[in-house]
């Protein structure tokens, strides 16, 4: 666990990584959080005060039929991450056939890498527009689309780091002390998977944070009056050349979601990286 | 290709099939013609799994995405559309391509510098950016502020600046990271080392020595490139009202229309599959390595010591 | 008959992250016309290094030298340009593995025409019927063919014979050969020594050629300069060296050459220890730590070159005493 703290403090110096995580924290927070202090409802429809610009009333302005957008980005921020973390959480389902080729190799490892290759050729929005497609529309079914394609980076992965561990030369020689040889092994497959797997989930995390804006942005995502960020900046579209801030708020919060995201990511490869290194 | 297709529709349909709430069946329950109901009953198998995945491959090739509203006016409004998104979608290439590249290369050559350090927060920033954030700030500068470039509509070329600085956004980041680690790969190679102790220039040895190289590598990653700018244009398409694929893609969405859908999603990923084709040919172009290497599956050594 | 290449007091460090590398320290050589001289060392001792130095090469590195001259030319004033035009056209270099040298995408003719090209103001044709002619005379028997194909479908030789082709067909005055004939089979590298020797014979050409293998510098170099740790400890005629080494190491080195006479049950002999740590090196003589006749002034003092007579130079404390010993 040195190691962790080790990393820990590394990422700590990066004061931009540092700063983006605590920027994340307090937009979860406020998506958390927030509702309990919000006098509104997200879908309390008030027409005679629409596309209202932001005053004390309503510090974000409220949207087409006049439902409180700061509410409404609350709420809309716990269905966008819900739906994020489900698929990339999904996706970690790619670990086990990922270890499991690199630990059998051959056949296996054959079979494994052709599927996980055939899955991963298929562009992810397609799969995401065809799979809601059947799935009927609304409720964030995507998700589940949506961490089945992410599943291959992870396969290969899980597969090249676990195929690092079993070809060292200390596995072989546990292997010759007959130290219970699975054991070990696998122990030390999960530590050398471990920094790679989580440097890509925190910038596949900012990936699919887009992806599934962007899905709500289509119109794809859930169902009105649900709100979901890509959702209220499609609201917002209707209005973009009167009154532009409709837009521009939930698209920046989308930004600087994403942005630290990919900051934090780039603080933990670098303290990983460097972890790695020393230890 | 057809086998990886094919092998690909295979995936897709299974999955389909077992998670709930999918209405493959529709879809694959009629059509494809009597002959081959004929051939399913004689062998017992009219609804096995099979038989519908056979069903639903004919039904594709044959464009019949079931009845659909519009599906009889389908085929001509597709093909127009196409050829619309492709224009659309080549420009936005084709700028992320002009940016990407020498911004790529020049981060690649001066690695360290105050040049890298600038690319890499650009790449950052542009990866960071949503396509529709973009386009949002594209036209308060350029429709409101500056009142210089018409927002919605198409036809004479001022309509299509902005969409294409839309389309290109999803790729510049991609091309541009592409481009960096090919060339900085090609700089730590041996050969550069023995160019420059021929002599030669630092300027011809990187833009005609360790170019040809690293692009043979960056063609090859075109294809997930497309996918990105095929994002980018179904943004841009949607926001600033161009007739092209993306467009019906997204109204049938929204109206709910499956079959129209299906339609979009199986031409748009047939483009795919020959990008696909098109990167490797390509690649095989740029680089002879990689050209032996496909022809004849390894190196091939002749000539003595 | 004026050197060729002087070299003083060359210094290389590498800065970074870890700490500062002391790669090389006070590399000093004078090479004429027409000379062989060999520099032997073990990996890592510095003399690849040292040589790109020469011909600034090196990327990220610190050069510092008292001098260093081609030609009576001073290359330290030199601008990039006026030193870029001297590589590849007045000095040339083969490289230690022919296998990654070439440019994999362009065709064999196209290097090599490029290469006289940028010498000299040949046509594209002239140039063509140049390369053709030193293919063949580096012994490719098909020139034509392998002018027209690619570097991965030639083996291991033969891409060696066009990097030595391309890079004599602007007629040097000075090739730096680093380990050439290291990466390839022991047959080949008799007809690429033979090559080199018979170039450098006909056009009077020097060359500088780096090695680890004493069997090859007892072949072909007139004199050797032997490294250590960076630093040139002992440098003289070729018999000098052999005969009366006078440095511990290059003696621990010339034992260290397996004997195939018969006599069972011969150990051996090895230098103990391992080479220095290149961000430490040791205070006093490089060699120290592993030296067996190592004494106290060794450790704290860097030996200054001992003249042993006829251009042989000692860098050790003990060398006057131990002048003339040794096999």
């Amino acid at each position: 666990m040195e190691r962790a703290k080790r990393v820990i403090r590394l990422f700590m110096k990066n004061r931009l990584a540092a700063a983006s995580l605590v920027v994340f924290i307090i937009v979860l927070l406020f998506c958390i959080l927030g509702p309990l202090f919000t006098p509104y409802d997200y879908s309390t429809i008030d027409v005679k005060n629409c596309w209202q610009s932001p005053s004390l009333q309503h510090p974000m302005g409220t949207d087409g039929i006049g439902r409180d957008t700061m509410t409404r980005l609350m709420y809309g921020g716990r269905t966008t991450f819900s739906i994020t973390f489900t698929a990339v959480l999904i996706s970690l389902l790619g670990i086990l056939p990922g270890v499991a080729a690199g630990f059998w190799g051959g056949r296996v490892d054959n079979i494994i890498s052709r599927i996980n290759d055939a899955l991963g050729a298929i562009p992810t929005f397609l799969m995401v527009i065809f799979a809601e497609n059947m799935m009927g529309w609304g409720g964030g079914n995507y998700r589940y689309a949506m961490g089945v394609a992410l599943i291959p980076p992870i396969v290969r992965i899980a597969r090249s780091a676990t195929m690092e561990v079993v070809g060292k030369e200390y596995v072989e020689a546990a292997r010759a002390l007959g130290v219970g040889s699975t054991g070990i092994i696998l122990t030390h497959i999960m530590r050398n998977i471990l920094s790679p797997i989580i440097v890509h989930v925190s910038s596949s995390l900012a990936d699919t944070l887009v992806m599934c804006t962007l899905m709500g942005y289509l119109g794809i995502g859930v169902n009105p009056p649900e709100p979901e960020w890509g959702n209220i900046v499609h609201g917002g579209y209707a209005v973009i050349l009167s009154k532009p801030i409709q837009m521009i708020i939930p698209s920046s919060l989308i930004v600087i979601c994403v942005l630290s995201l990919n900051l934090i990511g780039n603080g933990l490869r670098d303290g990983l990286e460097t972890g790695k290194e020393r230890s | 290709m057809a086998p990886t297709f094919l092998a690909i529709m295979l995936v897709v349909f299974l999955l389909m099939s077992v998670l709930p709430g999918s209405n493959i069946n529709e879809f694959s329950s009629n059509g494809g013609g009597d002959w081959l109901d004929g051939i399913f009953s004689s062998l017992n198998m009219t609804d096995s799994i099979v038989a519908r995945y056979v069903r639903y491959i004919v039904n594709l090739a044959k464009g019949d995405f079931g009845e659909g509203r519009s599906s009889a006016g389908l085929g001509s409004n597709i093909f127009y559309r196409l050829g619309f998104t492709a224009k659309l979608a080549l420009f936005g290439f084709l700028l992320s391509a002009i940016i990407g590249i020498p911004a790529g290369t020049l981060a690649a050559v001066k690695r360290g510098g105050r040049a890298d350090k600038a690319v890499s927060v650009l790449t950052l920033v542009m990866s960071s950016l949503p396509s529709y954030a973009l386009a949002v700030v594209l036209v308060l500068i350029f429709c409101l502020y500056f009142n210089l470039l018409p927002p919605f509509g198409f036809g004479t070329p001022e309509y299509y600046i902005m969409p294409t600085m839309v389309v290109a956004a999803g790729g510049v980041a991609m091309t541009t990271r592409m481009t960096r680690s090919a060339v900085s790969g090609e700089l730590g190679s041996q050969y550069v080392m023995v160019l420059r102790a021929k002599g030669l220039t630092g300027r011809r040895i990187v833009w005609l020595h360790v170019m040809k190289n690293a692009l043979g590598t960056v063609v090859a990653s075109l294809t997930n490139l497309a996918s990105q700018l095929l994002c980018g244009t179904l943004i841009a398409e949607n926001f600033f009202s161009m007739p092209g694929i993306c467009q019906l893609l997204t109204k049938s969405i929204s109206g709910r229309n499956q079959h129209t859908v299906l339609g979009c999603v199986a031409v748009l990923s047939v483009i795919l599959m020959m990008v696909n084709i098109v990167s490797d040919f390509a690649a095989a172009l740029l680089s002879p390595r990689i050209k032996d290497a496909m022809v004849y599956g390894g190196g091939r050594q002749n000539g003595e010591s | 008959m004026s050197e060729l290449l002087k070299v003083k007091n060359l210094s290389v460090q590498f800065p970074t992250d870890k700490g500062t590398v002391y790669a090389v320290k006070d590399f000093s050589l004078n090479l004429n016309p027409g000379e062989i001289m060999g520099i032997v060392g073990e990996s890592g001792s510095g003399k690849s290094t040292a040589a790109y130095a020469i011909m600034d090469l090196l990327q990220g590195a610190r050069v510092t030298a008292g001098e260093i001259s081609f030609q009576g030319r001073d290359m330290l004033s030199m601008s990039g340009e006026e030193k870029r035009s001297l590589r590849g056209g007045q000095v040339g270099m083969i490289f230690q593995d022919p296998m990654g040298c070439l440019d994999p995408s362009v065709k064999i003719e196209g290097q090599m025409v490029e290469m006289l090209r940028q010498h000299s103001n040949v046509t594209k044709g002239e140039a063509r019927k140049i390369s053709t002619e030193m293919l063949r005379s580096v012994g490719i028997t098909d020139p034509e063919g392998v002018m027209k194909g690619y570097q991965h479908q030639l083996s291991g030789g033969m891409r060696q014979r066009v990097m030595i082709a391309m890079m004599l067909s602007t007629q040097p005055k000075l090739l730096i050969a680093d380990e050439p004939t290291t990466a390839l089979d022991v047959t080949i590298q008799d007809q690429i020594l033979e090559l080199l020797t018979k170039t450098c014979r006909e056009n009077h050409m020097a060359m500088l050629f780096i090695t680890h293998n004493f069997g090859i510098v007892a072949r072909i170099c007139n004199r050797v300069s032997v490294m250590y740790g960076g630093m040139i400890v002992e440098e003289g005629l070729s018999e000098d060296i052999f005969y009366s080494p006078g440095h511990p190491y290059t003696r621990g080195l010339l034992e260290a050459i397996p004997d195939l006479e018969p006599g069972a049950g011969r150990r051996l002999k090895t230098i103990s220890g391992t080479p220095n740590d290149p961000f430490a090196p040791p205070s006093g003589c490089v060699f120290a730590p592993r030296c067996p006749d190592c004494t106290g002034i060794c450790k704290t003092e860097i030996p200054k070159r001992q003249d042993m007579g006829g251009g042989h130079g000692v860098w050790c404390h003990l060398a006057r005493q131990e002048g003339r010993k040794g096999e």
